[in-house]
C-alpha cells in the first residue's frame, strides 16, 4: 500500500506529522519547562536562559516540599476523596442516564429538561454555602462527595451512549426475571466501559484538583485539608515571603517560582498515571461506535 | 400532543417549585432558628459581662483561661509558639485561628451572608462596611471606656480616629499612634550597583549627570556581563506599573512630596502634578541616555519577572523609580559585588519637600480588628485587647523575650544574632516559628519606624540593630564610603510639611478620570522618551495636557482642591 501513494500523499503526510510533531510539542514543553525548573537550583534558575536540561541540577525544591509534615495526610485525603467520588459519581450518574434513556420512562424529557437547567444555572456562591451548612455537610468528609455525585454533564455522556445500545439487551434481560437495577448493575455498566471510563477520567481529574470546596467548606478542620489546598497554603507562604524580601544577606532563597513549578509537577504526575490505563477504553469506544448498525 | 406535554412540564415545574419552596422554607427554618439562637450568644456575652463585672475588682480573677475564634490569612498562623504561651501566661487567653487561605475577602463575605464568622475579625476597611451595615460587628465605644483603660491611655483618651465617618461609633481597633518616627527602612528612588562605584573610585553622586558619566563608563570597560549585554538604567514598566515607577521616579527627582497624584501648593491648591515645572526633567533625561544607549527601552513594557531575570544577571547597573532590588539573589549567585545601594537625587535648584511621616494608622489602609456579634464574651475580649496595650507586652509582641530574641545595648533593644539566623535560614515560615508574627492580630502592627512609649522601636524589623545585621558587607562598605550607616542616610535632606489626611475622600469622578488619566499618561510617556528630536518634547507633553484638559482637568483640580482645603481647616493646618 505504502508503494502506491503519489508524491502528493507524501507531502500530505509529512506536513501532517509536522503539525501534529507542532502541536503534541506545545502541550509538552510546558511541562518538560516545569520539570526543569523544579530540578534547577533556585537562585540559578532567577537569573532565567532555562530551555532544555537544568543548569545546575538539584532536588532541594522537592525536598523543601516534603519538608511540610501535613502533605501525607492532605495527599491521602485526596485520594480517598479522588476514589470515592468518582466510583460513586459513575455509579450515581450512570443510573440516572440508564433511566433516561429508557423509552418507557415518561418523565424523560422534562427530567432532562430540569437536569440541563442545572448545566446553565447554578446556585451562586452564597446560598451553596447556605446550603451546605444548614445540611450539616460544613467540615466534614462527605462535603468533597456528596454535592457533585450528579452532574448534568456526564448524565447526558451517558445516557447517549446507552441509548445507543440496541434495546433488545435490555429487553431479553427482563424476560429472563432481571429487574431494572440488576439489568444496569450487571449488562448496561459493563458494555459501556468506554463511556464509564470517560466520565470516571473527568471525575477523577475534577475531584484531585479540587480545592474550593476545601477552602470554603472545610476550612475550620484541618485534618480534611485536601492536597490541592495544602499546595495553595505552601505558594501563599512563599509568596509573602518573597515580598518581604528586602536586602538582607545570606538569606535562603525560596521562590515561588521554582516551588510552583515542583508542586505542579508533583500534582499532576499522579493524575498522568490515571490516563495509560483508561485509554484503550477510548480507542475501544471510537470502534464500537464504528461497527454498531 | 404538544398541549399535553407542556402540560406535563408544567406540572414537573410546579413540582419542582413546590419541593424547591418546601426546602426553602425548611431553609428558612433552619436561619430562623440559627437568628433566634444568635440573639442567645449575646445574652450570654451580657450575663457573662454583668459576672465578669462582679470579680473584675479582683485582679487574678481576669486570668482565667478563655479561648476565642479569629480569623487570619497566615496559613501558618498557630498558638504554640513561646511567645504565645507567655501570652496566654499572661493574659489567661488563647486564640484559635480560623485560617483563610485563598481569597480573603470572599471568604468574609460569605462567612457574613451565613453568620458564621469568628468572635474577632481581622478585616480590610471595605469589607468592615459591609460587616457593619449588616449589624455583625460590635460597637466598642462603651466596652472601651468602661473596660478598656490602656487602650484608652494609648489613644491619648482620643477615640475619634476610630470613629466611623457615618454614625461616629467604634467597630474596631487599629494600632494605636505614636510619639516618634524614625523611619530607617527609608530609602532613595535611584538604585545604583556596588561595583560601579567602585569602579568609578566613589564618586559624589549630586546629580543625574553623575550617575550618566559612571555607568557610560563602566558600559564602555563592561560590554557585558555574566555572558549577557550589560543595560544601563532600567525598571519594569507593564501595564499600571508604568505609571508606578517612572512617575515615582520624576516625582522625587522634581522634590514633589508623595500626595496622591497631586501636587498641593502652600494655599492647599491641589492640581495634577504631571504639568507642574520640573515633572517632565526625569524624563528628559531619559530622552537623553536612550540616545546614548544607556537606557533601556525594554523599561517601558516589561514584566516585573522579566526586570527581575536581568536584574539578577547582575545585569542592570541603574534601577530608578523604587521597588525591588535583587540583593539577596545576586549574594547567592556569588554576585554580592554587584549589590545595589540606593540614592535619592533632587533636581538641580529644586527643593525636596517631604510630607511629615504619618504618627497614627492609616485608616482605609490598614486593617481593622473588630469583635462580632457571635463573640461570646465581648468584655472579656476588650479586656484581652487592652492588656495587650500594656508596654511589656507590646514589647513581647514586636520583640519576643529578652536574651533570646533580643538584648539590651545602651539602653536599646538590639536583635540577637540567633534571630538573624533564625531569619537566613527559614525565611518562609521565621515570623510564626519565633513567634513574632502576632502583631497584626494584636493590632499592634506598627508602621515602619514607630517607636513605643518607652521611646525605642515598635517592632525588631524596623530597628538599626537589624538592619545593620542584615544588611550585606558589599552594601554597608559602599554606604561606608559615603559616611552612611543605613540607605536611609542617603537621603536628601528636605523641607518637612505636614499636609492634610486625605484618603478616602477622592469622589468617584475623580478615580474615573484617574484611570483615563493615567492611561493617556502611558500612552504619552513612550513617545516622549523614544522621540528622536529634544526641540519636540515640550510639544508631546502639552498634546497630553490638551487631550486631559479636554476630558475634564481643571473641574478635577478643583474638586481635588476642595478636599484639601476642607481637609486642612478641619484637621486645623
Amino acid at each position: 500500500m505504502l508503494l502506491h501513494r503519489t508524491a502528493g500523499e507524501r507531502i500530505f503526510d509529512v506536513i501532517l506529522y509536522v503539525l501534529l510533531a507542532v502541536a503534541a510539542l506545545t502541550t509538552v514543553y510546558p511541562f518538560i519547562y516545569l520539570l526543569i525548573i523544579s530540578l534547577n537550583e533556585t537562585s540559578d534558575a532567577l537569573k532565567g536562559g532555562l530551555y532544555l536540561f537544568p543548569r545546575k541540577f538539584t532536588l532541594d525544591n522537592y525536598a523543601y516540599v516534603f519538608e511540610n509534615d501535613k502533605l501525607a495526610r492532605a495527599a491521602l485525603n485526596s485520594v480517598l476523596r479522588t476514589v470515592i467520588h468518582t466510583v460513586l459519581t459513575v455509579f450515581c450518574c450512570g443510573m440516572l442516564a440508564y433511566v433516561l434513556s429508557r423509552r418507557t420512562f415518561i418523565f424523560r424529557k422534562q427530567f432532562s429538561f430540569i437536569l440541563i437547567i442545572t448545566m446553565y444555572v447554578s446556585g451562586g456562591l452564597i446560598p451553596t454555602y447556605l446550603l451546605m451548612r444548614n445540611l450539616g455537610l460544613t467540615n466534614t468528609f462527605l462535603v468533597y462527595i456528596i454535592p457533585g455525585l450528579v452532574s448534568a454533564f456526564y448524565v447526558f455522556v451517558m445516557r447517549t451512549f446507552f441509548e445507543q445500545l440496541p434495546d433488545g439487551l435490555v429487553e431479553s434481560a427482563h424476560i429472563d426475571g432481571a429487574n431494572d437495577f440488576r439489568v444496569y448493575t450487571q449488562i448496561i455498566l459493563w458494555i459501556s466501559l468506554p463511556v464509564v471510563s470517560t466520565v470516571a477520567l473527568y471525575a477523577a481529574v475534577g475531584a484531585w484538583n479540587a480545592w474550593f470546596d476545601n477552602y470554603l467548606y472545610n476550612s475550620r478542620n484541618e485534618k480534611l485539608a485536601v492536597l490541592q489546598y495544602e499546595l495553595q497554603k505552601m505558594i501563599q507562604t512563599v509568596e509573602t515571603t518573597n515580598t518581604e524580601a528586602g536586602d538582607s544577606m545570606g538569606r535562603r532563597i525560596i521562590s515561588p517560582l521554582t516551588i510552583k513549578s515542583t508542586l505542579t509537577i508533583l500534582v499532576t504526575v499522579p493524575i498522568l498515571l490515571v490516563y495509560p490505563f483508561l485509554q484503550k477504553y477510548f480507542v475501544q469506544g471510537m470502534t464500537l461506535g464504528a461497527m454498531k448498525d | 400532543m404538544w398541549k399535553k406535554s407542556k402540560l406535563k412540564l408544567l406540572s414537573v415545574v410546579l413540582l419542582t417549585a413546590s419541593m424547591l419552596v418546601t426546602a426553602c422554607s425548611k431553609n428558612n427554618n433552619g436561619s430562623g432558628s440559627s437568628q433566634s439562637a444568635s440573639p442567645s450568644p449575646t445574652a450570654s456575652g451580657t450575663a457573662s459581662a454583668s459576672a465578669s463585672a462582679d470579680p473584675s475588682p479582683s485582679a487574678p480573677a481576669e486570668k482565667q483561661p478563655f479561648t476565642f475564634t479569629m480569623n487570619t490569612d497566615n496559613p501558618n498562623m498557630n498558638w504554640s509558639s513561646d511567645v504565645a504561651k507567655e501570652i496566654t501566661k499572661r493574659t489567661g487567653a488563647t486564640i484559635k485561628w480560623d485560617i483563610i487561605t485563598g481569597d480573603f475577602r470572599t471568604k468574609m463575605n460569605v462567612w457574613l451572608a451565613a453568620g458564621d464568622y469568628p468572635e474577632v475579625i481581622n478585616i480590610h476597611d471595605n469589607t468592615l462596611q459591609s460587616y457593619i451595615q449588616a449589624k455583625a460587628v460590635l460597637d466598642l465605644t462603651d466596652l472601651i471606656k468602661e473596660h478598656a483603660p490602656n487602650i484608652m491611655k494609648a489613644y491619648h483618651n482620643d477615640l475619634s480616629l476610630l470613629q466611623d465617618s457615618n454614625d461616629g461609633k467604634i467597630y474596631g481597633l487599629l494600632q494605636p499612634p505614636t510619639d516618634k518616627v524614625v523611619d530607617l527602612t527609608q530609602k532613595g528612588w535611584i538604585a545604583i550597583q556596588s561595583a560601579v562605584l567602585k569602579d568609578a573610585g566613589y564618586p559624589q553622586i549630586k546629580t543625574l549627570d553623575d550617575v550618566r558619566k559612571i555607568v557610560a563608563d563602566y558600559m564602555k570597560k563592561n560590554p557585558e556581563i555574566g555572558g549577557g549585554k550589560t543595560i544601563g538604567f532600567s525598571n519594569f514598566g507593564e501595564a499600571n506599573q508604568l505609571f508606578n515607577n517612572f512617575d515615582s521616579a520624576a516625582r522625587q527627582y522634581a522634590g514633589f512630596a508623595n500626595t496622591s497624584g497631586y501636587y498641593v501648593d502652600d494655599q492647599w491648591n491641589a492640581r495634577y502634578r504631571f504639568f507642574e515645572p520640573g515633572y517632565t526633567d526625569f524624563f528628559k533625561f531619559l530622552n537623553q541616555i536612550n540616545k546614548e544607549g544607556l537606557f533601556d527601552p525594554e523599561s517601558l513594557v516589561q514584566t516585573q519577572d522579566q526586570f527581575t531575570t536581568k536584574c539578577n544577571q547582575g545585569r542592570v547597573l541603574v534601577i530608578f523609580g523604587g521597588g525591588m532590588d535583587c540583593n539577596a539573589s545576586l549574594e547567592s549567585n556569588n554576585m554580592a559585588d554587584h549589590s545595589y545601594v540606593w540614592f535619592d537625587i533632587v533636581a538641580p535648584g529644586k527643593t525636596k519637600t517631604v510630607a511629615t511621616p504619618e504618627k497614627e494608622a492609616r485608616r482605609g489602609g490598614e486593617m481593622w480588628l473588630s469583635i462580632t456579634k457571635n463573640a461570646k464574651d465581648p468584655v472579656r475580649i476588650i479586656e484581652f485587647y487592652d492588656d495587650m496595650f500594656k508596654l511589656e507586652n507590646q514589647i513581647l509582641v514586636g520583640w519576643g523575650f529578652e536574651g533570646k530574641h533580643y538584648t539590651i545595648e545602651n539602653g536599646k533593644r538590639v536583635v540577637t544574632d540567633w534571630l538573624v539566623d533564625q531569619y537566613k535560614t527559614h525565611p518562609d515560615t521565621f515570623w510564626e516559628d519565633v513567634g513574632l508574627g502576632y502583631a497584626r492580630q494584636m493590632s499592634t502592627n506598627y508602621g515602619a519606624g514607630f517607636t513605643l512609649s518607652d521611646g525605642d522601636f515598635a517592632m525588631w524589623q524596623f530597628s538599626e540593630s537589624w538592619i545593620q545585621k542584615t544588611t550585606s558587607p558589599v552594601v554597608v562598605e559602599t554606604l561606608a564610603k559615603y559616611g552612611a550607616k543605613t540607605q536611609a542616610d542617603l537621603l536628601v535632606k528636605g523641607v518637612e510639611r505636614k499636609y492634610p489626611r486625605t484618603a478616602g475622600k477622592g469622589t468617584d469622578e475623580m478615580k474615573k478620570f484617574n484611570t483615563e488619566a493615567i492611561a493617556e499618561w502611558g500612552k504619552t510617556l513612550p513617545k516622549f522618551i523614544l522621540e528622536k528630536d529634544p526641540s519636540k518634547l515640550d510639544g508631546i507633553w502639552q498634546g497630553l495636557e490638551k487631550t486631559l484638559k479636554d476630558k475634564g482637568l481643571d473641574k478635577v483640580n478643583e474638586t481635588a482642591t476642595k478636599i484639601f482645603q476642607d481637609a486642612a481647616k478641619e484637621q486645623n493646618l
